[in-house]
C-alpha cells in the first residue's frame, strides 16, 4: 500500500506583522489554493506557540484554510535567541513531531524563509521545499545592510542549500539565484504568482482629498522603488503636456523625511499612507495610469493589479516585467527621467492603447489556481537528498569571497554544486588590503570556513584532498606557502605568480633569498609561458588549468612524475531569460579591472573616432588606473566611466553592451571572467588573438591580432546586426553548454579520484598517515637534510 | 525698387553657423545640467538612506571602533615573527653552475622548514595584552548594559514604553 502524502507548511509568517504585506498575502493565496487542489491527502499548518494568534489569523484559518489542520509547537524566534540556537531548537521540535508520522510521506514547505523574527528550519526526514521571493537585499547590499539584521539574513542562506527544491515567484528571481549564488537550475522551479487582493469592494478614501485626475504610483519607503526619479519624471511629463492637471498619488507609508525630499521636486504629489484593500481598489479603478518604475522587483504585483483593473501600465524595462509581457505595457529606462517621462506621455496622449487580448492572456496565466498547479508540477519533480553516503572531505584555499579578487566570488558560486558531492572546508585569505565589495555568505553556508593561517600539517591529514587556488597577488600568499610543502591540487588562475612571491618576501613569510632562488629557477628553466611557477607545480598531486595555454605552460616546466595536468573550463552560471537590456543606440564597452594593460587605449581610440559618434561608450569595473587616466577618460563626451560597482550593477552594465572590447596588451596565462560574463549575456566580445582568448571557438567571439583591426571590425559589426546576433547567440550557447559548475566539479572530482605514483604522492600519504610529524622527518623523506650546508 | 537685404548671404551663413554653435552649446549645457541633477539625485538618495537610519549608523560606528581596538590588541599582543628566518636563509646557498635539480632541492628544503616553523601562528597572546583585552571587553559590555538600562529608564519616564 502506498504511503499517504502529507504537506506540513510552516506558516509562522502569518503570526508576524508581515501577514498583511506582500509575502504574507502571497502565502495565504498559494496555500489556500494548494489545500483546495486536493493534491495532498492532508495539509498541516505549523504555528508557533510562543507567538500570538490574533483574531485576524483565526479568521484566515477559518475562511481560507478550512481544509487544513493546525499544529502548534514551541518554537524559538530571533527576539530572544540567536538564530543558530533557535534553528537547532526548532529542528528538534519539528523532528520530534514528525517521528510518529512514519506512515506518511511528508513534504515540508517554508513559504517565507527570511522573515524576522521567525526562525524556520527544515526537518531531517522530509522532502524540503521553500518559496523564494527575491535576492534584492543581497544584490542591493549597500542600501539594505544598514536597515535590516543583515548577518541573520545571510545566515538564512543555509536554507537555500538545505532545500531539495526552491520555488521562485518569477523567472528573473530564478536567474538571480542561479547567476549570483550558483544554485543549480535543476533545484529551482518558477511558479510565478497572482494579484493578491482578494476583496474587490471599492471605497473612496476619505482621509485625503482624492484629485480628479491622477496617476497612481503604488510604492513604498524603499530606495529601490526609485521614487525620486519617478517624481522628477512626472514633473517633466507635466511640463511637456499643456494644461495637464494630473496629480501623482503615491501609496503606502512613506517616511516623512522622504516625503519632504520628494515634495521639493514637485507640488503635485498626494501621499496616501497605508490604505485598506477597498480604498486601494477604488484608486486602481479610478486612475488613468498605473505608474511603477522600480529598479528591481521579485514579481511586480502592482503591474498585475494594473492589468486586473484594466488600466494602462507604465513600468520599468526590467526582466520581471518583460517576463509578464514583452509588449503589453509602456516600458521605460528607470535610470533615465526623460525615458520615464516619455513613457508617461505615451500613455496619457493615447498613442499607447491597451491590448485586451494580451491582458486576458496575462490574467489567465497569473492567477492562484495556475500558480498552485505550477507549484505542484514543480514540487513533484523535486528529489529528496540522500543523507547517508560518505562524501569526500576537501579543503579549499581561496581568496575571501567578499574581496576584490574574482576568484573568491567564483569559488563561492561553485559551492552549491560542489557541496552536493563533497564536504568542503574553506581556508580563506583576506589579502593585504581587505575591503569588502560584496556580502560574504559563504562563511555561513559552508560546513567549515577558517582563516588560511589556521591550516597546518595536522589539518592536512584530515582531508581527502586539498585544493589551492593560485593567482598572482596578495590574495594567494598562504595558498602558495602551503602548496609548497603540502602536496595538493593547484588551480592555476595565472601562469606568472611573481607578484605573489614578492608579497611573500615583503611580508617576511619567505626569505628574500628564496625569492631570488625562484627567480633563478625560472631563468634556468627558460620557459616564456610561465614565471615563478616551476617549484609550485612540481610539488603537487595534480594541476588544474583553465586553458590549453596554461596546460602547455605547466607541462613545459614539470620535472616530477605522477602529476596529472587537466584543463577545465572556468565555471559560471548563465541566465535563462533573454537579455532585455538593449537600447536603440549601440553601446560599446570595456569592463572588469580598469587598468592600462586591459586596453583602455583602444576605447579612447574609439571614443575619438567620428564614426562612433552615435555610440555610447562605457568603461566600468574596479579601478586600478591613475586619477590622471580617469580624468582623461572622463573628458570624452561620449564615454561613461563608472568605478567600484556592485556585482549586480556590474552585471547590469555588461548586459547593456552590444560589443565588449577586451584587447589586452599583455597576457599572463589568465582567463577573463568578464569576457565570459559578457558572453553569457549574449554580448559580442572582441578579443586579442592570443592565449586563452585564441582557444575560444571562432564563431563565439571576434578575434583580432592587432589594435588597428579593431575599428574596422567594429564598424562592420555595427553595420551588420544579423552577424552580431549570430555571434551573440553562439556565445551564449557556448557558455551555457561548456562553462558549467557541474562540468567543473566533475573534472575536479575526476582528477582527485585518479591516484598517481611518485614522490609527491608518497609524501602526501605519509603526511596523512602521520608518519611525517616533524620537519626532520620530512627532510629525511625528501633526502635534502644536508643540502646547501 | 530693390529689396535691401538686411544681411549679405555669407553673413547669413555665418549667422546660421552661429545658431548651430549656440544650439550645440546649449545642448551641451543642458547635458551638463542633467548630469549635475543626476548627481544630486544620487546624493539626495544617499542622504535619505543615511538620515533614516541614524541608530544603525551608530551601531556600525560602534562595531568599527570595537573591531579596530581588538585588531590592535591582537596584532600587538602576539609575538612578532622572527625577522628574516636566518637559518633558512643560510640554506639557500648556490651559484650559477648549480644544476636545476640542486636548485629545486634547495627550494624544497627551504619551503619545508619554512612551512613547519613559520607558517603557523603559535603561542598565546602576551600576558599584558591579554589583561588589557579582558579589561576592555568587561568595560565595554558594562557600558553598553548601563547605556541600554538608562535608555529604557528615559523611555519609561517619558511614557514611550510601558
Amino acid at each position: 500500500m502506498s504511503k499517504k502524502h502529507m504537506m506540513l507548511v510552516d506558516v509562522q509568517v502569518l503570526q508576524s506583522e508581515a501577514r498583511d504585506r506582500g509575502m504574507g498575502r502571497y502565502t495565504i493565496g498559494l496555500i489556500k489554493e494548494l489545500i483546495d487542489s486536493h493534491r495532498y491527502d492532508r495539509v498541516e499548518l505549523l504555528l508557533n506557540k510562543n507567538m500570538p494568534i490574533d483574531e485576524g489569523l483565526y479568521q484566515i484559518i477559518e475562511q481560507s484554510f478550512s481544509g487544513a489542520d493546525c499544529v502548534r509547537l514551541s518554537l524559538k524566534t530571533t527576539e530572544r535567541s540567536s538564530i543558530e540556537s533557535a534553528e537547532a531548537h526548532n529542528r528538534t521540535q519539528v523532528d520530534n513531531y514528525l517521528k510518529v508520522r512514519t506512515s506518511e510521506e511528508v513534504d515540508f514547505f517554508i513559504p517565507c524563509p527570511f522573515q524576522e523574527p521567525t526562525v524556520t528550519t527544515f526537518p531531517t526526514s522530509t522532502r524540503n521545499i521553500l518559496l523564494f521571493y527575491d535576492l534584492i537585499p543581497y544584490l542591493y547590499h549597500h542600501q539594505y545592510k544598514p536597515v535590516m539584521l543583515y548577518e541573520n539574513y545571510l545566515k538564512r542562506f543555509r536554507l537555500l542549500m538545505q532545500a531539495d527544491g526552491i520555488a521562485t515567484i518569477s523567472k528573473g528571481v530564478a536567474d538571480d539565484l542561479h547567476v549570483f549564488l550558483g544554485i543549480p537550475k535543476e533545484k529551482i522551479f518558477c511558479i510565478d504568482g497572482a494579484p493578491i487582493r482578494t476583496d474587490h469592494h471599492a471605497k473612496k478614501p476619505e482621509h485625503f482629498d482624492v484629485p480628479e485626475k491622477y496617476v497612481l504610483m503604488p510604492s513604498s519607503d524603499d530606495p529601490r522603488k526609485n521614487n525620486l526619479r519617478a517624481v522628477i519624471a512626472f514633473e517633466e511629463f507635466k511640463s511637456a503636456q499643456s494644461g495637464c492637471d494630473y496629480k501623482l498619488v503615491i501609496t503606502s507609508k512613506i517616511h516623512h523625511r522622504e516625503r519632504e525630499h520628494l515634495a521639493m521636486f514637485s507640488d503635485n504629489l498626494v501621499f496616501t499612507g497605508n490604505l485598506c484593500d477597498a480604498e486601494l481598489n477604488w484608486l486602481y479603478k479610478n486612475t488613468d495610469i498605473v505608474f511603477f518604475v522600480p529598479e528591481s522587483e521579485g514579481l511586480g504585483l502592482p503591474v498585475l493589479e494594473g492589468v486586473e483593473a484594466g488600466k494602462k501600465v507604465v513600468c520599468s524595462s526590467i526582466n520581471v516585467f518583460k517576463e509578464i509581457s514583452e509588449d503589453a505595457f509602456c516600458y521605460c529606462d528607470y535610470e533615465d527621467t526623460r525615458s520615464i517621462a516619455s513613457a508617461l506621455i505615451k500613455a496619457a496622449d493615447g498613442s499607447y492603447v491597451i491590448d485586451n487580448d494580451e491582458y486576458a492572456r496575462i490574467m489567465n496565466y497569473y492567477n492562484w489556481r495556475e500558480t498552485a498547479k505550477r507549484f505542484i508540477k514543480g514540487s513533484d519533480k523535486v528529489i529528496k537528498k540522500k543523507g547517508s553516503d560518505r562524501k569526500l572531505k576537501i579543503a579549499i584555499f581561496t581568496p575571501t569571497p567578499d574581496g576584490l579578487s574574482a576568484v573568491g566570488k567564483v569559488v563561492a558560486e561553485s559551492h552549491p554544486v560542489l557541496s552536493k558531492y563533497c564536504t568542503v572546508h574553506y581556508y580563506v585569505e583576506q589579502g593585504l588590503y581587505a575591503d569588502p565589495v560584496r556580502p560574504n555568505y559563504l562563511q555561513y553556508i559552508a560546513e567549515g570556513c577558517f582563516p588560511a593561517e589556521e591550516f597546518s600539517v595536522k589539518r592536512y591529514g584530515e582531508y581527502d584532498a586539498v585544493i589551492y587556488h593560485i593567482g598572482n597577488g596578495d590574495y594567494h600568499i598562504r595558498s602558495v606557502l602551503n602548496a609548497l610543502y603540502l602536496p595538493g591540487y593547484v588551480v592555476l588562475h595565472d601562469t606568472n605568480i611573481r607578484e605573489a612571491y614578492r608579497v611573500l618576501s615583503d611580508q617576511r613569510l619567505i626569505a628574500k633569498q628564496r625569492f631570488k632562488l625562484e627567480e633563478d629557477i625560472t631563468k634556468k628553466i627558460g620557459s616564456e609561458a610561465s614565471s615563478f611557477l616551476a617549484t609550485l607545480v612540481n610539488r603537487q598531486l595534480g594541476v588544474i588549468t583553465h586553458s590549453e595555454y596554461a596546460k602547455h605552460a605547466t607541462n613545459d616546466i614539470l620535472h616530477q612524475d605522477g602529476i596529472r595536468v587537466k584543463r577545465v573550463d572556468l565555471a559560471l552560471s548563465a541566465p535563462a531569460l533573454p537579455n532585455y537590456s538593449k537600447s536603440n543606440r549601440p553601446v560599446i564597452g570595456l569592463a572588469g579591472i580598469i587598468a592600462d594593460i586591459k586596453g583602455i587605449g583602444v576605447i579612447e581610440a574609439i571614443a575619438s573616432n567620428p564614426c562612433f559618434r552615435d555610440c555610447r561608450l562605457k568603461i566600468f569595473g574596479f579601478s586600478h588606473a591613475t586619477q590622471e587616466t580617469l580624468d582623461r577618460l572622463n573628458s570624452y563626451e561620449n564615454l561613461e566611466v563608472t568605478t567600484n560597482l556592485t556585482d549586480f550593477n556590474f552585471q547590469k552594465n555588461i548586459s547593456q553592451l552590444d560589443v565588449f572590447v577586451n584587447f589586452r596588451t599583455k597576457y599572463q596565462g589568465e582567463t577573463s571572467l568578464s569576457t565570459l560574463e559578457a558572453m553569457r549575456q549574449g554580448v559580442v566580445v572582441v578579443v586579442r588573438d592570443f592565449g586563452w582568448y585564441s582557444e575560444l571557438p571562432d564563431k563565439t567571439v571576434i578575434k583580432v591580432s592587432e589594435r588597428d583591426e579593431i575599428i574596422p571590425v567594429l564598424q562592420e559589426l555595427l553595420g551588420d546586426p544579423a552577424k552580431k546576433q549570430v555571434i551573440a547567440s553562439a556565445a551564449k550557447q557556448y557558455v551555457q553548454k561548456y562553462h558549467t559548475h557541474e562540468l567543473y566539479t566533475q573534472a575536479l572530482l575526476d582528477i582527485i579520484a585518479t591516484k598517481g605514483v611518485g614522490g609527491n604522492w608518497e609524501i602526501s600519504e605519509k603526511l596523512k598517515s602521520d608518519r611525517i610529524r616533524s620537519v626532520h622527518a620530512y627532510l629525511a623523506e625528501i633526502k635534502v637534510s644536508k643540502i646547501g650546508e | 525698387m530693390t529689396t535691401k537685404l538686411d544681411v549679405s548671404v555669407p553673413q547669413k551663413r555665418r549667422t546660421d553657423k552661429d545658431k548651430i554653435l549656440l544650439l550645440s552649446q546649449k545642448a551641451k549645457r543642458l547635458e551638463r545640467e542633467k548630469a549635475i541633477l543626476q548627481g544630486q539625485i544620487k546624493i539626495l538618495n544617499a542622504e535619505m538612506n543615511k538620515s533614516k537610519h541614524l541608530v544603525q549608523q551608530l551601531k556600525d560606528l560602534y562595531s568599527t571602533v570595537d573591531s579596530k581596538i581588538f585588531r590592535f590588541i591582537n596584532r600587538r599582543g602576539y609575538a612578532r615573527q622572527s625577522r628574516g628566518a636566518t637559518h633558512v636563509t643560510k640554506l639557500v646557498n648556490y651559484d650559477d653552475k648549480s644544476s636545476l635539480e640542486y636548485l629545486f632541492a634547495l627550494a624544497h628544503r627551504h619551503d619545508v622548514v619554512n612551512g613547519f616553523h613559520y607558517n603557523v601562528r603559535k603561542g598565546q597572546m602576551k600576558l599584558g595584552y591579554r589583561i588589557v583585552g579582558r579589561i576592555y571587553r568587561l568595560g565595554r559590555d558594562l557600558a553598553v548594559a548601563v547605556a541600554k538600562a538608562s535608555y529604557r529608564g528615559i523611555c519609561t519616564l517619558k511614557g514611550v514604553r510601558s
